[in-house]
């Protein structure tokens, strides 16, 4: 399978260890790929690159076997962006805004404008300045997908919007990937991403620090569980599960980290009188300390 | 709270004004020097030589009191001037804080904040109002400090009343600009309404200081009342009854603003017209002014444009009536038709009119260039760039659709003033050759060239110096033909100028080579924009 997206050694270094270092990625075509990171871990800096609109210190970035700087007029004919901000387009309409990147990008098809509209139920008949934040989204979510694109790169294109419309966005995804298109989509949480992804990567303070399969991810992953009996509180049921640890219990209430699967637990929980059961995502930052605690500083960097 | 606001929301104009207003007032007192010197017979007769000169110019500058001193020279070659930037100025700050900390979200902020609509608009009316204060003493300060060394009169407390008369009289301004910004739908259509109505009211002082059947109409425009202090010069008055009127009239202004502010809704204004009710729109639009960068651009600026052409023609249109009402004033008095008859390079009226009409028109256009690279400054730090750069479109057709929209939109303003010219001159009782108002007329575009050129150029690479350096370069330029001779300059530093450059086409020989020169400006500047285009990163963040 040929590649969609290739760096080599990307680097942007903006000084004081801000920036992207030594990034060798490889997407392949017909991919959704994830890439997470925390806030400022570099993930815009990366997609900013990839687009062309800054220049790498060192390295090199290609896209669908073009250089993405030398050759940037040709690969913005094979993508679909979405920014992680749509700028500021004042008093303009949506239908010009979608009107006039729909002609730049050699012209669209209105039925497939009306298409994406009524999913995410956008009125184009707004002025920018007159959209919320989720609209703002949905326009954003339009101009890169209006034009059918052979590779959407999409910077945390899922915030702000409802959960409904994430549904439907993802539901793009999946059929842009069906129609053989390629997806970069950049989040810090990974809940939106693993609906749609087949791998993700893990940035941190702008090194890639984890490339792996969803399920492996789901290896990662540390869950706090709380469980509430409707009796006294029985911790002892839980000590010696795989992956479980941290258990501590308060009257009727245990509380426990599990990593990796939570099916024994669940396997558990069938046979007792539960009146509530709570399970928190850690934040990827949680992840990434927990995941790393025991590894040393050179890998956490 | 309001020495925050003061600070950290106005912190740039009041440095800029300040700092430069001090500066300049510095310079033009070492001006005066140079060219008044220091005995009292070469300074009344450098006096004289002022005041024939200044009739020329009462449509745009009040006739001086007293030029044979400093304050009143600084007062009539740089306060006056001061008021009208100043004036852009204030109208800016007034529709700022009307609509645009609204845009920002700032004002949404502060009133989930707790504070009050009225006091919000109160509060930062008194913290422009203080910064206001401090920048039309700065100004004023420049004259107090430079004047000993000159050997002139510092004039403390007649420079500080003058002071409080500018402030009073632009804060009015300023609240005329805020209430107007509160009527609209659009913030555009406020900006152009807000910055408009005080050049209006300048223009309209202008006509009462020039048409003795028309002088009654003063009396709406604040710049009426600000002249009639002229406590600058030594020996000048403050009218205490103007200023203390123009107060009155801000707080009314103010009184009217707050609650129209406290009813209409956060982001709208009074009036809703040109809101989507109807059904949602689910298509894309097929407007073919939609298709290129730049005919977007002028799609997107259409307002705007409009307003500056039809502005340009208005304008041409005045200047040219009053022309003959200032040339019959001046040639009232047979000593100062016999200077100008000297002075003037071919004919007297076509000579006057260079003077009234092409010389505003120069400032006119080197304000659009200005206002034109604020627009792309914007554009490049909201991510305008980078969403455009995300479409198929290189780095060069950036800069290459800046340079198509910038020439449309110039030579639209060019045209607007050209039309306001032919279509007044037959009934001004002047006589023109068709073919040099046609020619002066075109020359203005590559002028305008020229300054967009400059613009583009650092914009491209610097944009947030971008506006800031173009503003200066503007009035560097536009003095340079005064100063030169004042300081001595060689004459090769005067001819960088490019309002040097475009002459005075109307009475003497098409400058074919000098508008060849600027159109070179526009491409060595545009194609410098190119270069520094490519090598620097593009980024909203």
């Amino acid at each position: 399978m040929t590649s969609a997206i290739t760096t080599r050694g990307l680097t942007k270094d903006y000084g004081r260890g801000r920036g992207l270092f030594g990034l060798d990625l490889e997407v392949a075509e017909g991919e959704v790929f994830g890439y997470l990171g925390p806030n400022g871990a570099g993930k815009s800096t990366t997609i900013r690159l990839l687009m062309g609109f800054i220049h790498a210190t060192v390295g090199s970035a290609s896209i669908l076997g073009l250089d993405s700087m030398r050759e940037s007029v040709e690969v913005k004919r094979l993508v679909g962006y979405i920014p992680g901000e749509l700028p500021q387009f004042g008093g303009l309409r949506g239908r010009d805004i979608a009107g006039h990147y729909g002609a730049l990008h050699g012209g669209f098809e209105q039925a497939r404008v009306k298409e994406i509209t009524e999913r995410l139920d956008l009125d184009l008949g707004l002025k920018y300045r007159q959209y919320s934040t989720g609209n703002k989204r949905k326009l954003g979510i339009l101009l890169a997908f209006m034009h059918r694109p052979k590779l959407l790169v999409l910077d945390e294109p899922s915030s702000g919007l409802d959960p409904l419309n994430q549904q439907e966005f993802f539901k793009l995804v999946l059929e842009a990937k069906a129609a053989g298109a390629t997806v970069f989509l950049s989040s810090h949480v990974l809940s939106e991403v693993e609906h749609v992804c087949e791998r993700v990567g893990i940035i941190r303070r702008g090194k890639l620090v984890k490339v792996a399969r969803l399920e492996e991810l789901h290896e990662m992953l540390v869950r706090r569980v709380e469980v509430e009996f409707a009796g006294d509180a029985q911790p002892q049921l839980f000590a010696a599960l795989p992956g479980v640890e941290n258990v501590e219990s308060n009257h009727r209430r245990v509380t426990f980290t599990v990593r990796g699967s939570f099916e024994p637990v669940a396997d558990v929980l069938a046979g007792h009188h539960v009146v509530n059961l709570a399970s928190h995502e850690p934040t990827l930052e949680e992840t990434f300390l927990a995941y790393y605690s025991d590894q040393p500083a050179e890998a956490q960097a | 709270m309001i020495r925050w606001m003061a600070w950290r929301l106005h912190r740039r104009g009041l440095i800029g004004f300040s700092v430069g207003g001090f500066l300049i007032a510095v310079f033009y007192g070492f001006a005066f020097f140079q060219a008044a010197g220091t005995t009292a017979a070469s300074q009344a007769a450098f006096g004289h030589s002022i005041d024939l000169v200044a009739k020329q110019f009462a449509f745009i500058i009040p006739v001086p009191v007293h030029p044979e001193t400093l304050g009143g020279y600084e007062q009539y070659k740089w306060l006056a001037g001061a008021i009208i930037l100043m004036m852009i100025w204030v109208a800016l700050a007034g529709v700022g804080i009307g609509r645009g900390d609204e845009e920002r979200g700032i004002t949404e902020q502060w009133i989930a904040g707790g504070v009050s609509r009225a006091r919000l608009l109160l509060a930062r009316s008194a913290a422009f109002g203080l910064v206001l204060l401090v920048a039309c003493l700065a100004s004023v300060l420049g004259i107090v400090v430079v004047a000993p060394a000159v050997h002139q009169d510092p004039n403390v407390a007649g420079e500080l009343l003058k002071a409080v008369s500018m402030a009073v009289g632009l804060f009015t301004c300023y609240a005329i600009a805020l209430l107007i910004s509160q009527l609209p739908a659009e913030r555009q259509t406020a900006t152009a309404l807000g910055v408009g109505a005080p050049v209006l009211l300048v223009l309209v002082n202008g006509i009462a200081d020039t048409i003795d059947s028309a002088s009654w109409i003063g009396v709406v425009s604040p710049f009426h009342w600000m002249e009639k202090t002229t406590s600058a010069a030594p020996g000048g008055t403050f009218d205490v009854g103007a200023t203390v009127g123009l107060g009155v009239a801000a707080a009314a202004l103010l009184g009217v603003a707050i609650p129209i502010f406290q009813r209409r809704d956060i982001g709208s204004g009074w009036f809703t017209w040109g809101r989507h009710t109807g059904a949602a729109v689910r298509m894309a639009s097929r407007n073919l002014m939609l298709r290129l960068p730049f005919t977007e651009g002028l799609w997107e600026q259409r307002v705007g444009l409009g307003v500056w052409v039809v502005s340009t023609l208005a304008l041409g249109s005045v200047m040219v009536s009053v022309t003959k009402s200032t040339a019959d004033a001046l040639f009232s008095d047979p000593r100062l038709a016999a200077v100008f008859l000297h002075a003037a390079l071919g004919p007297v009226y076509a000579a006057l009119l260079g003077f009234i009409w092409f010389g505003f028109a120069l400032l006119l256009l080197a304000a659009y260039a200005v206002v034109q690279v604020s627009h792309w400054a914007a554009q490049d730090q909201e991510g305008r760039v980078e969403m455009l750069l995300s479409a198929p479109i290189s780095r060069s057709r950036v800069i290459v659709d800046r340079a198509l929209e910038f020439a449309a939109a110039s030579f639209l303003i060019v045209a607007g003033g050209y039309i306001g010219l032919v279509a007044t001159l037959p009934s001004s009782g002047l006589r023109f050759d068709a073919g040099h108002v046609f020619t002066a007329s075109l020359l203005l575009w590559p002028f305008a060239l020229a300054f967009g050129g400059l613009g583009v150029g650092i914009a491209s690479r610097w944009p947030r110096i971008a506006v800031p350096f173009l503003a200066a370069f503007a009035v560097v330029e536009s003095s340079l033909g005064d100063l030169a001779p004042l300081f001595k300059l060689p004459d090769w530093m005067a001819n960088l100028s490019v309002f040097h450059l475009y002459g005075n086409p109307i009475v003497g020989a098409i400058p074919w080579t000098p508008a060849a020169l600027m159109v070179l400006v526009f491409l060595v500047g545009f194609g410098a924009a190119m270069v520094l285009m490519q090598q620097r990163d593009v980024s909203s963040a």
